[in-house]
């Protein structure tokens, strides 16, 4: 009977692969139950229990277990059974099995640690049944149920289960989720959420996973972390547990005071009295990560910043901002979470889920963001780091929800003007000179270029060089200028060999290689999770070609002008002279776009598509004109 | 299993601990004072674009005797580093790893002590300095072999020098570090100096981008037991080394920079027998026949009886398929490299998961107890180095496979931990030559002539209601059907079409079908798009290749190093319509030098229609940095086919 039931949910998983729905599913986990019980102010405890069928070996990450261990977090025990579809017992697993890492690499030090379970045969199918306990001390965090699992991998029941025994009061916040089931549970209560049959989904470019999937954050009400206790239920009293930690912490010594106020002799302006303070940071001191213990949250004080010339995000934050308090020049210590894609804040459920500090500079007229880990970013640059999300700001009265700015389709745009001057045999004699501004000097790591000596910078404009075989003859680096919406660029010269396929008396040429949206890929699947657009963009081309002597333009692209939600595009072609000038703009809207791709692919593949347009040229002397 | 325990450096460790004794040595790397040259110092003279310079890098290996714990080495490192812009300031955390087994069983250890740093700024015309504290030095324990030491010094800055110095300790002694002259900055000046007792026999290879050295080499005297015994001192210096070049499609990084390596040959202690260690292949094959851990895996294991009656009257190539299909589906490899068994067949039956050193003994074990003349393999991987050819070092193999000989110059070669089909290695494994292991000595063998990427592709292009429809056919064999697999496994098969879609932007894909064939797969598709019916038509005859090629840097400084041969054939069709003439371009066979990778091209009329033929094969595996330049001109070549254009022309 067993083994029946089971190869009828196999099947049920291949059939969804014959319906098209997915292309293929390579995991189904058949439960997966999460047990969190808060034991005491301090204290508390995950017990989670998952049963997964594996169907290929992309499935296989159930059977590859990864838990992190620290002085808050220990592993408690862990199990694990690997059968076969038959119920036969291949191999089991215990607590001592698990390998013992450093986590991460890139920490000078850090006490995080992850122990690694690498289970399951490489032959498939097969279920395995993990199951494992960790137990919390200090309570910052309360874990986020995120059921869903990852691309391709078909879930059919999770549920997830906070019990609070001793009422303590735990805070939670469903998104895309039911209201949990209500019952008591000793002298408090036990919440029970669950899902349900999630399809397999693939993932794409834009994903927006947050915006459909269920989810569900926890948060306590009061907490402590190695005695210092603490309430999240405001981000006001969160801010002030924050700021407990930084007390005495940003001061400085009396020659940092004095160098700070050197710096800012004579100025008056309190935009250039930060800007004096902000490259300082950034000439002086480097970024080095050490997270020890509370020291995860805790800066080192600014009086070792002054002294070492060195230390992470909290630490250099906490230093900029004492250095900017001593030219008096107020500035906040902000908590955000950072990263390109990183999930946006809750701003209505406050809670502990940040993982990097900036600092804040409200000046008259504008504010500042200062990302003080950063040694070329002008001051005030957001990047796609920091920028269009909320941050809390540490205040003496406690946190203060900050939004840092946006960046507009008007300020991230690239210019690029190329000329091409066709010579004999296909070849072409390439100038091509592109201005980025805002976050598209980010495309291509061209910021980090900027630091970089030319010897690296002379291979990276050989590797970018993919509109063709590109022999290449100078280029040059423009200066990075402005502060919150930085320009600079590259101009490159050289001959693009073979770049126009020749046929007797014709010349071919596709025109819109320079810029591009080659590496755009999207899912033919519909089925799909909403998307999002953060960034948006502007991008010129301006391709300005010279045509050979007693040449005609055989077929030229017709003129195309896009008008889509997602965005526009348009080419445009005219000829002045003996030049032929083809012009590509293409221009992303900011947005968020409902589940299915819709619009935005099609308005990519049509964009695609029109890149790809041919030349054709034709040497008239065989036609006499 | 560690290859550390290849020999049995307890016997060695208990023989030279009663017999010798040095003085101890070990000596702290001490620099002269930093100078106002170096303080002033703007730019690197023979590398002026540099961010940050080695001023100075000194190691010193020398043998110390304690009655306590017996023979260690101590290896002195001290680094004095010019950081000359602000950007090269993370030269200055510094991460020190050392072999420090968890497990109180091993023997070997090694610690790290007397550690100092320092940074020297200029300040108003004065050096100041700025120690590094106890306090900011870390130790982690990173798995349960290694540790690790990391410090970051402080009030570093443009303009600043570093220095640090530290001893790691060892008892290890048969394994001495890599000393490297060169790293990823320029070099004014590095040297190292290693004293050794006589009676171990080191052999030190120069290996990497060669460099001018300074060498010297003297006798001198240690004292043993009270008594005074000869040593060998060598002293290495190297100045104004270029930084290693960072490139794509280097396979093995690792073997780029200048340095020395230490590979232990024997020791000589009088009135004791000569022990000798790899030296040469000759003694490198009998340490692993005679090795436990190496031959018995090797050669011997239990089976299931009724194996031999399934194979019984099987030929030799459908016995090597059976018996390594029987083996794979029982047993999962792990991930852990190597070239020692700690376990046997029966344990890796039993627990259905090993090292590759196990699988492979084990297949190599089943293939002998059933009748085929097989012997193991050690190689290096791709990325773990190419093995030296004269000398071997332990340290350098990390991987195992099975040969069975199938004629007199023959081999059929197995590798049981990865799905490829028999025959046929994973592209890990071609990494140079490999060393069959035989009782008889062994020999060096090619693992090159495995198999290669080939690719027979043919279409046909019909012009059709105002459309352009192309018929493709991909044939693919050896790595090229690997590869497909690949992917298909990855993808799915629908996953496999989006991505052919994609590949074809611009054109309308249908009719996708695809099989495996003995040989290896197969598939088609048909592409359609809006031709136009005017005066002239153009055809593209070759979309199939890709149109990016892969080389885009004018010159280079390492190796290309193809693991296979390519072999493509494309062949289009073009029906020419009623009432239209061809125009091909025109197009010469393209050579590179030395005959190692070859293009052709012809193009002709035939009954079918006008029939373009495109050929590449690619023999020349491995390309200098002088024949770069020609290599890059090839495939930047073959990249233009992929945008030829044929023209119809209305008569």
């Amino acid at each position: 009977m067993r083994r029946a039931i089971l190869i009828g949910i196999l099947l049920t998983g291949l059939l969804s692969t014959a319906t098209g729905k997915s292309s293929i599913t390579d995991a189904r986990v058949l439960r997966d139950d999460t047990r969190f019980t808060i034991l005491g102010p301090g204290e508390s405890r995950v017990e989670r229990s998952y049963k997964v069928l594996v169907l290929t070996a992309r499935g296989g990450e159930y059977a590859n277990v990864m838990l992190f261990y620290d002085k808050f977090r220990k592993i408690a025990s862990l199990k694990a059974t690997v059968t076969d579809l038959g119920g036969k017992v291949i191999k089991r697993y215990g607590t001592g099995d698990g390998r013992d890492y450093r986590y991460g690499g890139e920490e000078l030090a850090t006490d995080m640690r992850v122990k690694r379970w690498k289970m399951g045969p490489d032959r498939y199918p097969y279920i395995i049944e993990v199951a494992y306990r960790e137990e919390y001390k200090g309570s910052l965090f309360y874990p986020r149920w995120d059921p869903v699992p990852g691309e391709r991998q078909a879930m059919e029941s999770a549920t997830l289960t906070v019990c609070d025994p001793l009422n303590l009061g735990v805070r939670y916040k469903g998104l895309n989720v039911a209201d949990p089931v209500k019952a008591p549970e000793g002298r408090g209560w036990r919440y029970t959420w669950s899902v349900r049959g999630i399809p397999p989904r693939i993932a794409g470019p834009f994903d927006a996973p947050w915006a459909s999937l269920p989810v569900v954050y926890l948060a306590p009400v009061g907490f402590e972390m190695e005695g210092l206790k603490g309430n999240m239920e405001t981000w006001e009293a969160f801010g002030q547990w924050i700021d407990r930690l930084m007390q005495g912490r940003d001061e400085l010594p009396p020659e940092g005071i004095a160098r700070a106020r050197q710096l800012c002799e004579g100025i008056a302006s309190p935009r250039e009295k930060a800007r004096a303070i902000y490259r300082h940071v950034q000439q002086t001191t480097r970024y080095v990560s050490v997270q020890l213990g509370i020291g995860g949250w805790q800066p080192f004080p600014a009086r070792f910043v002054d002294q070492k010339r060195y230390g992470d995000c909290k630490a250099l934050s906490c230093y900029t901002r004492a250095l900017l308090q001593a030219v008096g020049i107020p500035s906040y210590y902000t908590l955000i979470r950072a990263g390109r894609e990183a999930e946006p804040l809750l701003t209505d459920f406050p809670s502990a889920h940040f993982n990097h500090v900036i600092v804040t500079v409200p000046l008259e007229g504008d504010t500042l963001w200062l990302e003080c880990t950063s040694r070329v970013a002008p001051l005030g640059f957001r990047g796609s780091f920091i920028s269009g999300r909320h941050a809390l700001m540490i205040t003496p009265e406690g946190g203060r929800l900050t939004r840092v700015r946006d960046y507009t389709g008007e300020e991230n745009v690239t210019v690029t003007r190329v000329s091409l001057d066709i010579v004999p045999g296909g070849d072409v004699r390439l100038g091509l000179d592109r201005e980025l501004a805002g976050v598209e000097l980010e495309e291509g790591h061209f910021l980090a270029m900027l630091e970089r000596s030319e010897t690296e910078r002379r291979s990276w404009v050989m590797d970018a060089a993919h509109y063709g075989n590109l022999e290449l003859q100078s280029f040059r680096f423009k200066p990075l200028e402005g502060d919150e919406c930085p320009r600079s660029g590259y101009e490159v010269e050289g001959l693009l060999k073979g770049f126009c396929p020749t046929n007797g008396d014709r010349l071919f040429l596709t025109p819109f290689v320079f810029t591009t949206l080659r590496d755009v890929r999207f899912a033919e699947s519909d089925d799909h999770v909403p998307v999002e657009i953060r960034y948006p963009c502007t991008r010129i081309d301006t391709i300005a070609v010279r045509l050979p002597e007693n040449s005609v333009m055989e077929s030229m692209p017709g003129a195309v002008a896009l008008k889509m939600a997602p965005g526009e595009y348009s080419i445009h072609c005219y000829r002045q002279g003996d030049v032929c000038y083809f012009v590509r703009r293409f221009t992303l809207h900011a947005g968020r776009y409902p589940a299915g791709y819709g619009d935005l692919k099609s308005f990519f593949r049509q964009v695609q598509l029109h890149d790809l347009s041919r030349v054709v040229i034709h040497r008239k002397k065989d036609h006499n004109g | 299993m560690n290859v550390k325990c290849i020999f049995d450096t307890r016997l060695l460790f208990i023989i030279v601990a009663t017999a010798l004794a040095l003085p101890s040595s070990a000596q702290r790397v001490r620099f002269k004072p930093v100078t106002m040259k170096e303080m002033t110092m703007e730019r690197c003279d023979f590398c002026p674009d540099a961010k940050a310079v080695v001023l100075d890098r000194r190691g010193e290996i020398t043998f110390t005797y304690y009655p306590s714990a017996g023979l260690m080495y101590h290896f002195a490192e001290g680094v004095r580093v010019k950081i000359l812009d602000a950007s090269a300031a993370g030269r200055a955390n510094v991460k020190i790893r050392y072999y420090s087994p968890s497990a109180s069983t091993i023997e070997n250890n090694e610690r790290v002590m007397e550690l100092k740093g320092v940074t020297y700024n200029l300040e108003n015309g004065k050096i100041v300095t700025t120690r590094l504290e106890r306090a900011d030095i870390y130790r982690t324990r990173l798995n349960a072999y290694t540790e690790e030491v990391s410090f970051a010094l402080p009030a570093v800055k443009a303009g600043s020098v570093i220095e640090y110095s530290y001893t790691r300790e060892s008892n290890y002694i048969s394994s001495l570090p890599d000393w490297f002259f060169q790293e990823d900055i320029p070099t004014l000046s590095n040297e190292l100096l290693y004293i050794l007792p006589e009676y171990f026999n080191f052999q030190a290879r120069m290996m990497g981008e060669i460099q001018p050295l300074k060498r010297e080499e003297k006798r001198v005297t240690t004292q043993l037991n009270d008594v005074t015994h000869p040593g060998l001192s060598v002293w290495m210096r190297v100045q104004e080394v270029p930084p290693v070049e960072e490139e794509p499609y280097v396979s093995n990084p690792c073997d780029l920079p200048f340095r020395v390596e230490f590979q232990l040959v024997s020791v000589d202690i009088p009135g004791i027998p000569v022990m000798h260690f790899a030296g040469s292949y000759r003694q490198f094959n009998k340490q692993l026949v005679e090795d436990s851990y190496f031959w018995r895996p090797a050669t011997r294991g239990s089976f299931p009886v009724e194996l031999k009656e399934q194979v019984a009257g099987m030929g030799v190539e459908a016995k090597i398929a059976f018996l390594t299909r029987w083996l794979q589906e029982r047993v999962t490899w792990d991930e852990k490299s190597g070239i020692t068994a700690s376990r046997g067949a029966r344990e890796i039956l039993r627990d259905g998961h090993g090292s590759v050193a196990e699988i492979n003994l084990a297949l190599n074990s089943l293939f002998r107890q059933h009748g085929l003349e097989a012997y193991p393999v050690v190689l290096s991987t791709r990325g773990h180095g190419v093995i030296h050819p004269i000398y071997p070092n332990f340290d350098d193999f990390n991987y195992v496979i099975s040969a069975v000989k199938t004629g007199e110059n023959a081999f059929f070669l197995c590798d049981a931990t990865s799905h490829t089909p028999p025959g046929l290695l994973p592209p890990h494994c071609l990494n140079g030559p490999a060393w069959l292991v035989s009782e008889g000595g062994g020999r060096f063998i090619s693992l090159e002539t495995t198999g290669g990427l080939k690719q027979y592709v043919s279409s046909t292009v019909r012009f059709e209601n105002g459309k352009r429809v192309v018929n493709v056919e991909v044939v693919e064999q050896e790595y090229a059907a690997l590869e497909t697999r690949g992917r298909v496994a990855r993808l799915g098969k629908e996953g496999f079409v989006e991505h052919l879609k994609e590949r074809y932007a611009g054109w309308t894909l249908s009719n996708f079908e695809f099989e495996r064939t003995p040989e290896g797969l197969r598939y088609l598709f048909t592409l359609e798009q809006e031709a136009g019916a005017g005066e002239l038509l153009y055809v593209t005859p070759f979309p199939v290749l890709p149109g990016d090629a892969p080389f885009k840097r004018d010159t280079r400084s390492a190796l290309v190093d193809f693991p296979y041969g390519t072999m493509m054939s494309h062949t289009t069709t073009i029906r020419v319509p009623e009432g239209y003439e061809v125009e091909i371009p025109e197009f010469s066979e393209f050579k590179f030098p030395k005959r190692g990778a070859a293009c052709s091209f012809v193009g002709y009329m035939s009954v079918e229609g006008y029939v373009l033929t495109l050929q590449v094969m690619i023999r020349q595996l491995r390309y200098t940095p002088d024949e770069y330049p020609a290599l890059k001109a090839f495939f930047d070549g073959l990249s233009e086919f992929s945008r030829m254009v044929v023209v119809l022309k209305k008569r």
